[in-house]
């Protein structure tokens, strides 16, 4: 399911002395079946641009397409809620949405608003709580007794629960531990591969961009400076780091190389490929020695 | 960060802000006791004067105080329509089983809508030029004397202050939850009063779980910081008394005798 | 007596669970170092910060700062040594405006008006916030309101502070100014620093690493002994530094590594040594 953005702008409050623009003219697409990590500093307008996604905000000016609902200014309230569940979000720290006596009740909530019986409900909670990795038995236990990390994976088995065809995420892994971290990435990267969902990332681990992701946008002061894939994106490592903003370590590594006299075709992203350029590098003088 | 206007602080640099905040909340309460006894048009409009001089001298933007009144339009209008056709006296002009209304009834409701204006007036000059801590500092001021009774002024104002102070955090917070539950499949504002009064439930635990959170990180957070209870504990902020609020004082210390004097003789 | 903070056979359980969150916890500090504590959510980390300022109540063992024994009697005393900064920059911010919070430790310890004045000033000026004193909680960032919260605990002049993830809630930038922040405090003052964290990255200028599983000590040493063990790290479900990572992606390749560890760039000299040099 794609998503265009026409010049979009929003502003906070308009008319008031804490007038706010949080989003100016902003221009894009988000492809059926993409990967999209949006990258850029705090109070940059990330959250402002994930929350017209599914129109939770509209557009001061300018159009958004979701699929093919037009959403503008003039958009009424009504008829908004078919949008909602096609897109499900994942708020910042979305535990803190918790609020149901058991966590089958939570997780069934999302379905049952959009007209689920409550068996039907009762069934999707039971196959997202797997889907998300935890036993079954925690499904009638109090969500406020789990750990941070269980809270987590839960308000996310809510909102896959709702079966949206785009999953956006807002920083999900924020605060967990590295462990948690990399099983919350390889839950949304399962998930995309198996049940084909559009993506859209916010997120300040550029690993997790060159990792997962095939569509950068960086946001600076509500406008977006520069786009591509990630490989594009964060070839200009000077800009990047002009910019404050981070890159993945392997093409920090890299780059770091580069300044000593070592020569890359194009700047590894991973790991995986910076180590495959440097057993390459041995190679050649191995052979060139001989 | 839904931001409330009506009652929000607008640093300025002028004459008001710079006052003993006690001093404002003082002639504050001292204008709307006297507004109740303006009972003629000379005092409303020396009253008027007096509440658009303190509005020019803080420097604040008169457009933030029209937004001030027009949320409270309703209610304005509701106690004129009452007083026009319930009022009695004077003379009748129109009257159906027990309506009526009178000369002297739309008098009273044109009263009242000055009277209303004015006191939103003041009362909105009086949280726009002080921070809610002044507010809080100068109530705590206020009531020093009742600390001889065993009245735990310093712990009401703290709370005081530590409440006003999470007031736009837990606004955030509500916003951010209705935001998730919206994309939940939520639509407040929409079904018959029980739909409704289900539908805040998804609102409230969450805000409930996350204040009582906050209150015991706080908790920790000021015990650490050596926080044993107020007494023994010395005070940054000190409230000076200025030149400043002894005009002001004089100045509507001349109105009260002006009305009295008006009303009475 | 050298050592700042000793900590022995150290045992807490909260009372509805049934594994204890500290298990028989013993280390010292010696005065001035940066020691950090690493450990996967739910290790006990918070519970051992909370445990050395007093602010938990533990039965078994005992906690040394400064020569002084932690007890109910001069828990006071020991907290007025140790300042702590926490994880949510939101909930540890007392005060109605910037300088109001930095007074608030101050008024706490009955210190005279003027010196408060002075203190807050300097405090603020250390940690570069002194142009935003006035404003409110709502109108900084994560990363500047912690700034202020360092502010307030430097003011009151510790001899330790403890910051129990005190970045983990705020962008790299903001991280960034805190970890600074904190290196030219400790360099300027000899302030001893404990920081407790998951991010492994925040570790490499310390003195040395404790690491903690389920509430014991598994391991403790100089940063390059612990990035070496990268295989116990990942079982601990912590992060391995970039470097020692990618030495190991190298073996993978049949490329022989030097044995110690080395940051990136003791890794990229490496690299010149063997590649590029003549
Ligand atoms: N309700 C609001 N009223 C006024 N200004 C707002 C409001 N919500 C957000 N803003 C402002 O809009 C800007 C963009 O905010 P947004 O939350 O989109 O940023 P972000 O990129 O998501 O930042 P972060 O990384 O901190 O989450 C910020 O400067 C913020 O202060
Ligand atoms: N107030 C409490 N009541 C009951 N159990 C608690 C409480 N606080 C912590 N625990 C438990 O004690 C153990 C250690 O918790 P602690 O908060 O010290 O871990 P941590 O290492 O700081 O974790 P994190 O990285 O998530 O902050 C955990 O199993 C936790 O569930
Ligand atoms: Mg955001
Ligand atoms: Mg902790």
């Amino acid at each position: 399911m794609a998503i265009t953005f026409k010049s979009v702008s929003y502003t906070y409050q308009p008319n008031t002395p804490f007038e706010f623009h949080a989003l100016n003219e902003i221009s894009t697409k988000i492809e059926d079946g993409s990967f999209t990590a949006l990258i850029g500093h705090t109070g940059s307008g990330k959250s402002t641009f994930l929350q017209h996604l599914n129109a939770l905000l509209k557009p001061t000016s300018g159009t958004v397409l979701i699929e093919d609902a037009t959403i503008t200014h003039e958009t009424s309230n009504k008829n908004l809620k078919p949008l909602r569940k096609k897109v499900g979000i994942v708020f910042q720290f979305p535990e803190k949405q918790l609020f149901a006596d058991t966590v089958k009740k939570d997780i069934a909530f999302g379905p049952e608003n959009f007209g689920s019986t409550p068996e039907e409900a009762g069934k999707l909670a039971k196959k997202m709580i797997e889907l998300v990795g935890l036993p079954v038995s925690l499904l009638d236990r109090s969500p406020f007794e789990l750990s941070g990390g269980q809270m987590r994976r839960v308000a996310i088995a809510g909102v896959l629960a709702m079966q949206p065809n785009v999953l956006v995420l807002d920083e999900p892994t924020a605060g967990l531990d590295p462990s948690g971290r990399q099983e919350i990435m390889h839950l949304f990267t399962s998930l995309q591969q198996s049940q084909h969902f559009t993506i859209v990332l916010v997120t300040h681990q550029m690993e997790d961009v060159a990792n997962y992701a095939n569509h950068v946008i960086v946001m600076e002061h509500g406008k977006i400076v520069k786009e591509g894939r990630p490989r594009e994106v964060f070839a200009d490592v000077e800009w990047l780091h002009d910019k404050q903003l981070d890159v993945p370590a392997s093409t920090e590594f890299a780059f770091e190389m580069v300044k000593r006299g070592f020569h890359f075709d194009k700047l590894p992203l991973t790991e995986q490929e910076l180590a495959d350029d440097i057993a390459a590098m041995f190679k050649r003088r191995r052979r060139s020695n001989e | 960060m839904n931001k409330l206007l009506f009652g929000r602080y607008i640093p300025q640099d002028s004459f008001v802000h710079h006052m003993d905040p006690r001093a404002k909340l003082v002639l504050s309460f001292l204008y709307v006791i006297v507004i109740f006894f303006a009972n003629n048009w000379w005092i409303y409009l020396l009253m008027t004067v007096v509440a658009l001089l303190s509005i020019w001298a803080s420097k604040i933007n008169f457009k933030l105080f029209v937004d001030g009144i027009l949320p409270l339009i309703w209610i304005i209008a509701f106690t004129m329509l009452i007083q026009v056709f319930f009022g009695t006296g004077g003379h009748l002009y129109w009257q159906w089983g027990i309506f009526s209304v009178t000369s002297l009834g739309i008098l009273n409701a044109a009263y009242i809508f000055v009277r209303f204006t004015l006191i939103i007036l003041i009362s909105t000059l009086l949280t726009l030029s002080t921070s809610p801590i002044q507010i809080s500092d100068a109530i705590e001021s206020l009531l020093k004397p009742l600390e001889k009774v065993h009245f735990p002024v310093y712990e009401v104002a703290l709370m005081l202050s530590i409440a006003l102070r999470f007031v736009p955090t837990l606004m955030d917070e509500t916003e951010s939850i209705m935001n998730a539950q919206r994309a939940r499949g939520v639509d407040f504002g929409t079904g018959n009063i029980v739909q409704r009064i289900k539908k805040i439930i998804p609102i409230l635990i969450p805000l409930f779980v996350s204040a009582f959170n906050r209150a015991e990180d706080l908790a920790t957070a000021m015990e650490a910081r050596g926080y044993q209870g107020g007494a023994g504990r010395t005070k940054y902020r000190l409230l000076k008394w200025g030149i400043r609020d002894t005009i002001a004082t004089l100045i509507y210390l001349l109105m009260t005798v002006v009305v009295f004097a008006l009303r009475f003789f | 007596m050298n050592d700042i903070i000793k900590v022995s056979h150290l045992t807490y359980k909260y009372l509805q669970n049934e594994l204890p969150a500290l298990d028989d916890v013993s280390f010292s500090i010696p005065s001035g170092a940066w020691v950090a504590i690493v450990g996967h959510n739910g290790s006990g980390k918070s519970t051992l910060a909370h445990s050395l300022d007093g602010l938990i109540d533990f039965k078994q063992g005992q906690v040394f700062i400064d020569g002084v024994e932690l007890t109910e009697a001069n828990v006071w005393k020991v907290r007025s040594k140790i300042g702590m900064i926490f994880q949510n920059p939101d909930n540890q911010f007392v005060g109605a405006t910037v300088e109001d919070d930095v007074a608030f430790g101050l008024e706490n310890m009955a210190v005279p008006h003027d010196e408060i004045q002075a203190r807050v000033d300097s405090a603020l000026a250390q940690v570069q916030m002194s142009e935003f004193r006035h404003k409110q909680p709502d109108q900084l960032s994560g990363g500047q309101k912690q700034r202020v919260a360092l502010a307030g605990v430097i003011a009151m002049q510790p001899k330790i502070i403890i910051l129990d993830e005190a970045t983990s809630m705020l962008d790299p930038i903001g991280r960034q100014e805190i970890l600074g922040v904190i290196k030219r405090l400790r360099r300027k003052l000899g302030i001893t620093v404990l920081s407790i964290t998951h991010e492994m990255d925040e570790t490499t200028s310390a003195d040395e690493i404790i690491v903690l599983n389920d509430g014991k000590i598994i391991e403790s040493g100089k940063p390059s002994l612990i990035y070496a063990h990268s295989d116990l790290l990942l079982k601990l479900g912590l992060d391995v530094p970039y470097s020692q990572r990618l030495k190991e992606a190298l073996k993978l390749r049949h490329i022989q590594t030097p044995q110690a560890y080395s940051d990136e760039k003791g890794m990229v000299d490496w690299l010149w040594q063997s590649l590029l040099k003549a």
